[in-house]
C-alpha cells in the first residue's frame, strides 16, 4: 500500500460548482479510496447531485495542502483545490461516480482493495466533485483519501 | 433505518461500498475499462457489460464495448501529456 494522504474542501454547492479537486502529478499515480459528502449548513431538505468526473485543467482555485495520515511520510506529491474561481475543464463522459444526497445526510464512498479510483500521471489532470443538480444551494464539506 | 438504494444489489465481490449516515447502503462495481464506479440495481433497465477478454463487468457506456482496458488509458492520457511537453520544447 502507497503512502495515504487527506484533502478536504468546502464551498456553497451551487449548480456545476467544484467542491474538490485532486491534481495528479507527472511523477504519480494518485489513488481515490475513500470520499465522504455532509453539510454542516442549518439542517433542510434540500437535495443535490453530485459527479467525480476526471478533468484535464486543473482551472483556479484556492490551493489545499494534502495530510499525510502517517506523520513520517513526505509531502504528497499530487496537490488538491477547493473554491474554484475558474472551473476545472472536466472531460466529458468520463464521470468515475455519481450520487444524490439530501443535505440532512452525510454520504460515504469506500473503494475495496483494488477498486480505488486511479487517476493518470499527469500534471494538470486528476478528478474533481462537482454539482450537477441542486434545489437549494448550502454549504458542504468534502472529504477525499488517496494514496499514491 | 430505510434503505434509500431500494433495489441496490449487494454484490459477492464489490469494488466499494456506499454508506449513508455511517449505514452501508449499497455495494459498487468498477468498469475494467473506464474505471467508473456504479451501483447495480435490479431491474433498473440500465445496460450493462461483460469484458471477454478483460473478464470482468463494464459500465455499459457504448465507448467501453471495445476492450481498452483501464491501465492502458490511463497510460494513453500519460504519453499525450508527455508527447506535448516534447513538442512544445522544440
Amino acid at each position: 500500500m502507497g503512502k495515504r494522504y487527506s484533502i478536504d474542501g468546502r464551498d456553497t454547492n451551487t449548480l456545476n460548482t467544484t467542491i474538490l479537486a485532486l491534481i495528479s502529478a507527472a511523477t504519480i499515480r494518485p489513488k481515490i479510496y475513500d470520499l465522504i459528502m455532509g453539510s454542516d449548513d442549518t439542517p433542510a431538505d434540500n437535495a443535490a447531485e453530485y459527479v467525480l468526473q476526471r478533468f484535464t485543467a486543473p482551472g483556479t482555485s484556492t490551493s489545499v495542502t494534502p495530510q499525510p495520515l502517517d506523520p513520517a511520510d513526505p509531502a504528497a506529491l499530487a496537490s488538491a483545490g477547493e473554491a474554484h474561481s475558474a472551473e476545472p475543464t472536466y472531460t466529458a463522459n468520463q464521470i468515475l461516480l455519481q450520487w444524490a444526497q439530501n443535505q440532512r445526510a452525510t454520504f460515504r464512498w469506500v473503494a475495496a482493495p483494488g477498486g480505488e479510483i486511479v487517476l493518470p500521471a499527469s500534471a494538470n489532470n486528476g478528478a474533481g466533485v462537482q454539482v450537477i443538480t441542486v434545489t437549494g444551494a448550502v454549504n458542504v464539506n468534502c472529504c477525499v483519501h488517496y494514496e499514491e | 433505518m430505510e434503505n434509500i438504494f431500494p433495489g441496490a444489489k449487494l454484490e459477492r465481490k464489490p469494488s466499494g461500498a456506499i454508506m449513508v449516515d455511517g449505514v452501508e447502503v449499497a455495494h459498487t462495481m468498477q468498469c475494467c475499462h473506464c474505471g467508473k464506479h456504479f451501483i447495480s440495481v435490479k431491474g433498473s433497465g440500465i445496460r450493462r457489460g461483460f469484458c471477454l477478454r478483460c473478464h470482468k463487468i463494464t459500465c455499459g457506456d457504448p465507448g467501453c464495448d471495445a476492450c481498452i482496458p483501464a491501465e492502458m488509458k490511463l497510460e494513453i492520457i500519460e504519453n499525450q501529456e508527455t508527447r506535448r511537453i516534447i513538442i512544445a520544447e522544440r
